[in-house]
């Protein structure tokens, strides 16, 4: 493991902050630390911000709030109606820290505090809305999430937009909702009661 | 219970592209609904990966609960 792992630490965001400099490759996700809208979320408390260190440097942050997934019932009445979640909202990772599994360490502990969070509320997922980039979508997914988007949507989309000839996995979206289980399927009741009694 | 939809000032004034603004989940439908419908009932398999995922954030979360939280210098 990367020593520079050992060595972050998580803190809350100090009011009014603004970052000095921040620069993760994504005008959009700098800006919210940098204009000091992450602090105006903050205090409006729809958005609970932490800041990634390694000693007193800023390595990254990431921005969480409370989030369903909600289920259309239009179908068929089903037993669930919403999954609650915690949101990733914002997430970054400086250049200069990037490739070194800060990001994983980061959705390690939001993964952790979402953990925590189900033990006092219901909570049964962590969920992100990736940019739609093909390597990003990719490592998320590779950590464990999953895409909120059914293989059914996908083709009314092609039928929609007549791109008969175009794979499913080939559709871009502007932003690809994705999903993660927090639970272990031992920790799950349901799956409990239906272990065979030895 | 969600960000507001904010019109950014810097944006506005260079005319550029407004950030997107956190958005709840879009509902799932159809496969999908169904697929996690039944991970909610039945739980995700459990996968040698997802075990040391889930482990590793207990772990790391819990470590980092040792120290309190702290507010930094505003910088």
């Amino acid at each position: 493991m990367d020593e520079l792992l050992g060595r972050l630490t998580v803190s809350t965001l100090p009011p009014a902050f603004k970052a000095g400099v921040f620069d993760c490759g994504e005008p959009e996700v700098d800006e919210y630390l940098c204009d000091g809208d992450a602090a105006e979320d903050e205090a409006a408390g729809v958005t609970r911000t932490y800041l990634i260190r390694d000693g007193e440097e800023l390595v990254g942050y990431v921005s969480v709030l409370c989030d369903a997934i909600r289920l259309n019932r239009d179908e068929r009445p089903t037993a669930y109606g919403v999954a609650p979640a915690l949101k990733v909202g914002r997430m970054g990772v400086r250049k200069s820290h990037q490739g070194r599994d800060v990001g994983s360490w980061i959705l390690d502990w939001v993964v952790g505090l979402a953990r925590s969070l189900a033990r006092q509320a219901g909570l049964r997922y962590v969920t992100l809305d990736s940019l739609p980039k093909e390597s990003l979508v990719r490592w998320y997914s590779a950590y464990g999430f999953k895409k909120n988007i059914g293989e059914e949507r996908a083709r009314k989309i092609v039928k929609q937009k007549g791109l008969r000839h175009t794979r499913l996995e080939d559709i871009e979206l502007p932003h690809v909702s994705m999903r993660f289980d927090i639970l272990l399927k031992e920790e799950v009741a349901g799956a409990a009661q239906s272990t065979p009694q030895t | 219970m969600f960000t507001r939809r904010r019109p950014r000032k810097r944006s506005l004034e260079k005319g550029e592209s407004m950030a997107k603004p956190m958005t709840p989940t879009p509902p799932v439908t159809g496969d999908i609904a169904r697929r996690i419908e039944k991970e909610l009932r039945n739980g995700t398999p459990n996968t040698p990966e997802r075990v040391a995922t889930i482990k590793r954030a207990d772990e790391l979360f819990r470590r980092s609960t040792e120290q309190p939280l702290k507010r930094v210098a505003n910088r």
